[in-house]
C-alpha cells in the first residue's frame, strides 16, 4: 500500500486521571521533518507513546505508511527508528551487547552504518550503558534508530539536556538524512529553537488537543505578534487572534495573518514577526493564567 | 522472532544466567550429600522458573521496558516468548540440578532415584505452575505485582485455614462424603495406571498453562508502558 503520508493520526482520545488527549488529529507527509510542539505536560509524550504502540488509545486510529500500527505493528515498527527522551537500555551492559541483542531484529539493520554512526559520535562500545552521561545515552539512542535505514524517525524530546554542541549536531544530522535519504522526522520538543532550524511541519500541542497543525514557513510568514494597548485586542478580527497576554506595556497577541491586522490597526501597534517560542507562549499562556 | 528474543535476553542478561547457573551448581552439589533428592530437584525448578518470570525486573530497573515494547514484535510474541524461555529455563535446571546431583563425587544419590519419572513429572509441573501463576502478574505489574500476588494468594491461604476452622462443625457431617471422593479418585488413579495419571497431570498442567497464558496476553495487550 502507498500514501502520502508518513503519520496519519486521526480522533485519537485517551483519558488518564486529570488528563486526557481530545480528538488529536494530523499528519506528517513522507520525507518531511515534523514538530510537536508544547508545554510540558501537554500530551505530546502521550501521542508518541500511542503511535509506538505503548500507551492503547481509548478511541482513534493511527496510520503509518498507510498500514494501521497495531494490525501491522511488526511491519510498521521494523521501519521506525526511535529515541525517547530517557533512553531505556540495560544499564549494566555495554553498547555493543545492545547492537547484538537489538540489531537482528531489523531486516535492514547494518552493522557497517553502526559502526561509522558509532565512531563519528565517539561512542565507546565497550562501556556499560549507565556509566555514559545523558548526552552520549541520547547518542547512542540515535545511532541504534539510525543504523537499520529507518523511513521514520520518531524522536521524543532527544535534545533535552544535551548541550548546544551537541544538540546542533543532532539537527545538523537530521538535515542531512532528510536532503539525502528522504525519511520522515516526528521530532517532540519544548525548546521551539530546534524546530526553527529543521522542521517543515509545526503541531501545537495544548491541554491534549492539537491548537494548529501547519507548514512551518507558512507560519513564520503569516502569524505575527501585535503590541499595542488593551484596546487593540477589541479591534482585532477574533477569528485571527490566537492568543494574548497582558505585559507592562500593554497588551501582546499573536494574531494568524500579520497582512490583515496590520490593514487594520495601521500604525497604532507594533508589529513583529512571531517566532515559535511567540506562538507556543502566547497559546498557551491564558491556560498558565487559568492555571 | 521467538529465537531473537531469546538471544536479546541472553545476550543483555546473561549476568543473570551465569549468576543462576553457579547457583544451581552449588545448590544442586550439596543436595548430592542429602538424601531424597526430590525436594532438591522440585526447589531447584521452581526457583529456575520464578528468575525467569522476574526477568521483567530487569527492565523496569534500567526502564527498558519502553525499548523492548517498541521493537518489532507484537505483545503476543513477547508474552509466548516468556512462557517458552520459563519452560525452557526450567527444564534445563531439572536437568543440571539432577546431572550434578549424581556427578558430584561424594554423591550418595542413585541415578534411578534421582530421575525417578515420578520426581521429573513433579519438577516439571511445578515449574509450569510456577509460571502460571506468577507471569500474568509480572507481565502486566511487573515485579512488585509478582509479590502481590504472591501476598495475595497466602493471604487466601490464610483466610481459608481460618474460614475453615470456623466452619469445621457445619462440615463434620460432609467430611465423610469429601474423603469418600477422595478414595474413589485415587482407586479410580490406581486402577488407571501411572500412563494415565501422567496424561492427566499434563493435561491438567496445559490447561492452566494455557489458561495463564490468554491471560497474560489479554493484560500485556491492554498494558500502557
Amino acid at each position: 500500500m502507498t500514501t502520502d503520508y508518513a503519520i496519519e493520526v486521526t480522533g485519537l482520545r485517551k483519558r488518564f486521571k486529570g488528563f486526557g488527549l481530545k480528538d488529536v488529529t494530523f499528519q506528517l507527509p513522507r520525507g518531511y521533518i515534523g514538530g510537536l510542539i508544547g508545554p510540558n505536560g501537554a500530551g505530546k509524550t502521550t501521542i508518541i507513546k500511542i503511535i509506538m504502540n505503548l500507551v492503547r488509545p481509548d478511541s482513534g486510529s493511527v496510520k503509518v505508511f498507510g498500514l494501521d500500527h497495531r494490525t501491522h505493528e511488526v511491519e510498521v515498527k521494523s521501519r521506525i527508528g526511535f529515541v525517547y527522551d530517557v533512553p531505556g537500555f540495560w544499564g549494566d551492559m555495554s553498547l555493543n551487547a545492545h547492537r547484538r541483542a537489538i540489531g537482528r531484529f531489523y531486516p535492514r539493520w547494518n552493522d557497517a552504518t553502526f559502526d561509522r554512526l558509532a565512531s563519528e559520535f565517539e561512542l565507546p562500545l565497550n562501556k556499560h550503558f549507565n556509566v555514559l552521561s545523558h548526552g552520549v545515552q541520547t547518542k547512542f539512542a540515535l545511532v541504534m534508530a539510525l543504523s537499520h535505514d529507518a523511513d521514520l524517525l520518531i524522536m521524543d524530546e532527544p535534545t533535552a539536556g544535551l548541550d548546544p554542541i551537541f544538540r546542533r549536531e543532532l539537527l545538523q544530522r537530521l538535515s542531512t538524512l532528510l536532503q539525502d535519504e528522504g525519511k520522515s522526522v516526528l521530532f517532540s520538543t519544548h525548546i521551539t529553537s530546534d524546530l526553527a532550524r529543521i522542521a517543515d511541519f509545526i503541531t501545537l500541542i495544548r491541554n491534549g488537543e492539537v491548537a494548529f497543525s501547519l507548514p512551518k514557513d507558512e507560519l513564520l510568514e503569516q502569524w505575527a505578534v501585535a503590541r499595542g494597548d488593551a484596546s487593540m485586542l477589541r479591534r482585532i478580527d477574533p477569528s485571527l487572534l490566537r492568543g494574548s497576554r497582558r505585559r507592562a506595556f500593554g497588551v501582546e497577541a499573536l494574531v494568524s495573518d500579520a497582512s490583515a491586522v496590520r490593514n487594520t490597526l495601521g500604525s497604532e501597534v507594533v508589529i513583529d514577526k512571531a517566532t515559535l517560542d511567540d506562538v507556543m507562549v502566547l497559546m498557551t499562556a491564558e491556560d498558565r493564567d487559568a492555571a | 522472532m521467538l529465537r531473537k528474543l531469546l538471544v536479546k535476553d541472553f545476550v543483555l542478561n546473561g549476568k543473570v544466567f551465569l549468576g543462576l547457573l553457579w547457583l544451581f551448581v552449588w545448590v544442586a552439589a550439596t543436595a548430592g550429600k542429602v538424601s531424597g533428592p526430590g525436594l532438591a530437584i522440585v526447589i531447584g525448578a521452581v526457583a529456575a522458573a520464578l528468575m525467569t518470570v522476574t526477568l521483567g525486573a530487569r527492565e523496569e530497573r534500567f526502564h527498558a521496558a519502553a525499548t523492548s515494547f517498541s521493537l518489532p514484535v507484537t505483545r503476543r510474541n513477547i508474552v509466548t516468548y516468556r512462557y517458552l524461555a520459563g519452560h525452557l529455563v526450567g527444564v534445563a535446571a531439572v536437568f543440571l540440578t539432577c546431572l550434578i546431583m549424581v556427578a558430584v563425587p561424594w554423591s550418595k544419590q542413585a541415578v534411578d532415584q534421582v530421575f525417578d519419572p515420578r520426581t521429573m513429572m513433579f519438577a516439571m509441573a511445578a515449574v509450569s505452575l510456577t509460571i502460571a501463576a506468577g507471569m500474568p502478574f509480572v507481565l502486566r505489574f511487573g515485579v512488585a505485582g509478582l509479590f502481590v500476588g504472591l501476598g495475595g494468594l497466602q493471604v487466601l491461604g490464610l483466610v481459608s485455614v481460618v474460614a475453615g476452622a470456623a466452619i469445621a462443625t457445619a462440615l463434620a457431617t460432609r467430611r465423610e462424603f469429601v474423603r469418600a471422593c477422595e478414595q474413589t479418585i485415587i482407586s479410580i488413579h490406581q486402577s488407571l495406571g501411572s500412563g494415565a495419571y501422567a496424561v492427566e497431570l499434563l493435561s491438567a498442567i496445559a490447561l492452566v498453562t494455557w489458561a495463564s497464558f490468554r491471560l497474560s496476553v489479554w493484560l500485556v495487550e491492554r498494558r500502557d508502558v
